[in-house]
């Protein structure tokens, strides 16, 4: 480290995105620094206590696969974990794990104490400390400066903070957390636009005055399910039900009675945008009415504490209120609340500032990730600040930036998807978002992202070595099946000269019909069998990602002025000056682009002296 | 990686020769597929020989021409097809190359190849992307005014009727605490009525392209047996609407005929122009040349079109011409019309089992001649009537959209049929709702997420 710095990378915020920025650049030999508010509150979980599920279970995954912590954490921390979508195919299946909320952040901060390259300070940064276009320090409010060559933002729901509650609204971050106030006009000083978004919490209750009798209950997998390829398959401690009631008349009455009292609708306080898929009760009330009962989501929140958390119950409205709807919830008619339910509005900055590696295109060596970029979940934050860390390692070790195509990670997706399109609401990822989500499953991360994880100094030699093992038992198991006759095990009735293949490929045929007959363990019997299961699907979907590939490497070149190209429409010369996407295929998705625009642009491109066409991601 | 385009290059409409062009790196590969010729192609040497359609049965006598990278207008290997000039043979020759691995070009695509490819003038760029950008805006608009009858509101239908599947899959996958998955013997019935109508929808561009291009008829049969008093009594009234096309083929003659709600353009091999001496002949040649020839001509207009019409004298017993014509014919959609009944039915009595589907008249009794034409119009358009109100699909790349949709939801038919789980439809329904969106116009992946949030609450 050069004597004019206090660390290779700043990582400002330690939140789910700050923590996985700070571990993958330290991994990677860089000195890093960590400042938050609070480092007694490195990774809480301050909305639902569950990591993973549809399509986010998938992120987790690919975080693990390259060498990310998350995966590990849940693993250490989970008190309910299942499947999701077994039934609907391989391709969507998602694990879904309910954490211990106080042993996931504990577990998470001693993971980050026992990174040797990884120091943590407490302070609020308020300003960014710009040199010729180039990051130079951060200075928090207490005057001190912290200078590195790499800085990344992940700040949460911090900037510009403002929780509401029925009448009562507070400038925080979170409840009883100080916002920061200063960074947000700072960076809106440096010329970074910003937007108000919302979201939201339920109230928490007192797991000791519910009656679970009346509840329909959801059991834990019997058998462990880690995330990690890493983790050893055990159960960190006892595994929880979660429950499930329904709303009724009662509570809809109380609801619409109140709404005058709401800062969304009544008061109308709340200017910022909501997520639509994660909405409050008062929403879906106003917005379903016809629903006559919603679904509410009891779950536990930890095994030390009778702390229980509200699903699907999330609200602004005044306490007494919240009270008095949880009272009309079965089970709960002498519910102890004991922390109401709030809405946080915030800023972030469009994600359409940002290059697909999480740079700043204004300010050199400042990468943002998290919720600041617009997103919502914590594994959507995690996942983009791995990414974030990795690419301010690079720029430190003078490297070029390692992307993510949209065919090979659900990563790639989220990056795409925020940089070329921006954000009208909290992002959140789902499977319809991936195309080619065949391709992007829960079994084969390891296949897709490990040989870049380790390529990149970020997954460690022994786990590699581990992965190198399994991918060729994987491929072997294949081989195998593809030759091997059912013979004398054949199952429900095959001819015994069926090959196992042939025969997984009948969708009534699972992996335990022939696990014997392949010779291979419980997870590689089942990899091999999705695998071959899906394999039209697969290639099918290759032949569509060749097809498309030739525009997703024909790169845009940073200079072009696309105001001054007459043949391009005017509404595809306003969008690519403001979202100046990398490369024809990310210029086709900017939704408003005809295909004409996208063939002038291809035509403009080749004129400029033959387009740079991009290489995989350097090793 | 790029692919291999074709398009008609010549203007639409018809000209002496049509020339079909295809572009790429399978040009050559398709050349040897399509063209067949004594000599073997050469790079730019005109070589003669049949092009040759998927089944490797001749379509028509050709030209080829073989230009290799980078020595050619689009700096590919470009292959160049010359045909004769009617738009049913251009057609054909096109379906060929397509079916060999070519794709039909977009528009402004073999222009854009050329630029690419440094084969213009580097100042002329601005000018090629604006020729792109016009093309693409007068093709939408084209196609929007095209579809902006019943063609339109059928798509739409038919698009919000997948949408509304993959929606709920999406909901249930994304939600699986909230949303039910659908049930597969429901969304079994549900793609089927899709897919039925996207049957109804490519059968309705054998009617639009009927009610354009008419139907071709080859009007064969042994000299004498009575096809140009036929044709004339067929023609009738509305001789003066008949346009003679002249020159459209070298060795047969094309006259107009209406069959009601569709055209039937009849390949006439009784007026056999002789164009090797310069003089048009148009009474029958002696009958020891039709031995030689006659056969191989009708051959050539049974090529040609779809339709045979036979002419047999039924007066006298059948000659060794007439029985080859009618072996020739056999199995084929034709009419096989026994003339001269007023003077004899012979051979008509004597007929083969195999040729029961002839008829028996005389070209005098107006009766007989409008059952002719009858047939004529129920082999071309079927039992049903052509309506021209119905949406009909006008052109064949909105065909290839329909097709591609209908695959699409044939396979998700076939992978819950085959009781595979829910979501392993959903990449193939998602293929077919673009199709249909590239038919109508509208942009998919957006809309899908906000329909979704507009018909389930979900969310914790």
């Amino acid at each position: 480290m050069s004597r004019n710095s206090d660390a290779a990378v700043i990582v400002v915020g330690g939140g789910h995105a700050g923590v996985e920025a700070a571990l993958a650049a330290a991994r990677m030999g860089c000195e890093t620094l960590v400042i938050t508010g609070d480092p007694d509150r490195i990774c809480t979980l301050p909305c639902n206590p569950s990591i993973g599920g549809s399509a986010k279970g998938q992120l987790v995954r690919e975080i693990d696969a390259l060498g990310g912590e998350m995966g590990r954490l849940i693993d250490r921390t989970e008190l309910h974990v299942r499947f999701l979508n077994e039934s609907k195919g391989p391709s969507v299946r998602a694990l879904r794990a309910q954490a211990d909320k106080a042993g996931y952040a504990r577990a998470a901060l001693d993971v980050l104490l026992a990174e040797p390259r990884v120091h943590i300070a407490s302070g609020f940064v308020e300003r960014i400390i710009v040199e010729h276009g180039d990051v130079r320090a951060v200075a928090c409010a207490d005057g001190r400066v912290f200078r590195a060559p790499s800085v990344v933002l992940a700040t949460g729901t911090f900037l510009g903070g403002r929780i509401y509650r029925g009448e009562f609204s507070e400038s925080a971050g979170r409840l009883g957390e100080a916002p920061a106030l200063g960074l947000a006009d700072d960076l809106r000083g440096h010329g970074f636009p910003t937007a108000r978004l919302k979201t939201g919490t339920p109230p928490r209750v007192d797991r000791k005055s519910l009656d679970f009798s009346v509840m329909s209950a959801q059991e834990p997998s019997p058998v462990p399910l880690p995330f990690s390829y890493r983790s050893v398959p055990c159960f960190p401690g006892p595994q929880l039900p979660c429950y499930i009631v329904q709303t009724s008349e009662a509570t809809h009455k109380l609801v619409r009675d109140n709404l005058h009292r709401s800062p969304l609708y009544g008061l109308d306080l709340i200017r910022g945008i909501g997520p639509r898929y994660c909405p409050s009760i008062e929403d879906k009330v106003v917005k379903f009415a016809h629903n006559p009962t919603h679904l509410v989501f009891v779950e536990p929140e930890g095994w030390e504490t009778d702390s229980t958390y509200v699903g699907g119950f999330s609200t602004s409205l005044p306490a007494d209120v919240q009270l008095e709807m949880l009272r009309t919830l079965p089970g709960f008619e002498a519910v102890q609340m004991l922390r109401p339910g709030y809405a946080v509005e915030y800023d972030h900055v469009p994600p359409t500032e940002l290059w697909p590696s999480f740079e700043t295109r204004r300010v050199a060596g400042l990468f943002f990730c998290g919720q600041l970029n617009g997103t919502s979940g914590y594994e959507e934050a995690a996942a983009q600040g791995i990414v974030a860390g990795i690419n301010a390692a690079r720029r430190v070790q003078g490297r070029e930036p390692v992307l993510f195509a949209r065919s090979e990670s659900y990563i790639g997706v989220l990056i795409d998807d925020l940089v070329t399109k921006g954000v009208d609401e909290p992002y959140r990822m789902l499977t319809s978002r991936a195309e080619h989500r065949v391709l992007l499953r829960h079994d084969n991360a390891d296949l897709r992202l490990s040989p870049l994880g380790h390529a990149i100094g970020l997954l460690p030699d022994e786990d590699f070595e581990d992965f190198v093992g399994r991918r060729e038992r994987l491929e072997s198991a294949l081989a195998r099946a593809r030759t091997a006759r059912l013979g004398d095990a054949a199952p429900n009735g095959l001819p015994a000269w069926m090959t196992v293949a042939a025969a997984l490929r009948r969708p009534e045929v699972a992996h335990t019909d022939v696990a014997q007959t392949l010779g291979a363990e419980e997870p590689l019997a089942e990899r091999v069998a999705i695998e071959i299961k899906l394999e039209g699907y697969v290639q099918r979907q290759r032949d569509a990602v060749d097809h498309a590939s030739r525009n997703e490497k024909t790169l845009l070149p940073d200079d072009l002025r696309y105001n001054e190209i007459s043949a391009l429409s005017r509404e595809a010369r306003d969008k690519l000056t403001r979202y100046r996407p990398r490369s024809l295929g990310a210029a086709s998705r900017i939704p408003g682009m005809s295909p004409a625009d996208v063939a002038v642009l291809s035509v403009i491109v080749h004129r400029k002296g033959g387009a740079r066409h991009s290489e995989p991601a350097p090793a | 990686m790029s692919d291999t385009i074709a398009a008609v290059a010549t203007p639409p409409g018809r000209g002496a020769i049509a020339i079909v062009r295809a572009s790429g790196p399978a040009a050559r590969f398709i050349a040897n597929r399509v063209f067949s010729s004594r000599r073997k192609l050469r790079e730019r040497v005109a070589t003669t020989g049949h092009v040759l359609d998927a089944s490797g049965a001749r379509i028509d006598q050709g030209l080829a021409l073989l230009f290799l990278a980078p020595r050619s207008v689009t700096g590919e290997d470009v292959l160049e097809l010359h045909v004769h000039g009617s738009p049913a043979v251009s057609r054909e020759v096109l379906t060929s190359v397509l079916a060999a691995g070519a794709r039909l070009a977009g528009p402004g695509e073999f222009t854009r190849r050329a630029f690419l490819a440094g084969k213009m003038d580097l100042s002329a760029a601005e000018a090629v992307a604006d020729l792109i950008e016009a093309e693409h805006r007068s093709a939408a608009r084209a196609a929007a005014a095209r579809l902006s009858g019943g063609l339109a509101k059928t798509v739409e239908r038919l698009r919000s009727q997948l949408s509304a599947v993959l929606e709920e899959l999406a909901a249930s996958i994304d939600f699986p605490d909230e949303v039910p998955s659908p049930d597969p013997p429901t969304l079994e019935q549900r793609l089927h009525a899709v897919m039925q109508e996207l049957d109804a929808l490519a059968r309705s561009r054998e009617h639009g392209r009927l009610v354009r291009e008419g139907v071709g008829v080859a009007l064969v049969g042994a000299p004498n047996a009575g096809k140009s008093s036929l044709l004339n009594a067929l023609l009738g009234s509305e001789r003066a609407l008949v346009s003679e096309l002249a020159g459209t083929t070298r060795d047969t003659l094309e006259e107009t005929l209406s069959l009601g709600d569709v055209v039937a353009r009849v390949i006439d091999t009784a007026g056999i122009r002789h164009v090797s001496d310069g003089a048009s002949v148009v009474e029958p040649p002696s009958h020891a040349l039709l031995e030689a020839a006659g056969i191989a001509r009708a051959r050539a207009a049974l090529e040609q079109a779809r339709i045979a019409l036979v002419v047999v004298d039924a007066s006298v017993p059948l000659s060794r011409d007439a029985d080859a014509i009618i072996a020739e014919t056999r199995g084929r959609e034709r009419v096989l019309f026994y003339n001269k009944a007023d003077l004899g039915r012979i051979a008509y009595d004597a007929r083969a089992e195999s040729e029961r589907d002839a008829c028996l008249g005389s070209v005098f009794c107006d009766e007989d001649v409008a059952d002719v034409k009858e047939r004529l119009r129920s082999i071309a358009v079927g039992s049903e009537t052509i309506d021209v109100a119905r949406p009909m699909l006008a052109a064949g790349w909105q065909l290839d959209a329909v097709l591609e949709g209908r695959r699409g939801v044939s396979r998700a038919l076939d992978t819950l049929r085959a009781g595979a789980p829910v979501d392993l439809t959903s990449g193939d329904l998602t293929t077919a709702f673009q199709a249909l969106g590239m038919l109508s116009g509208r942009d998919a992946s957006e809309a899908l997420l906000d329909s979704i949030f507009s018909r389930f609450c979900i969310g914790k």
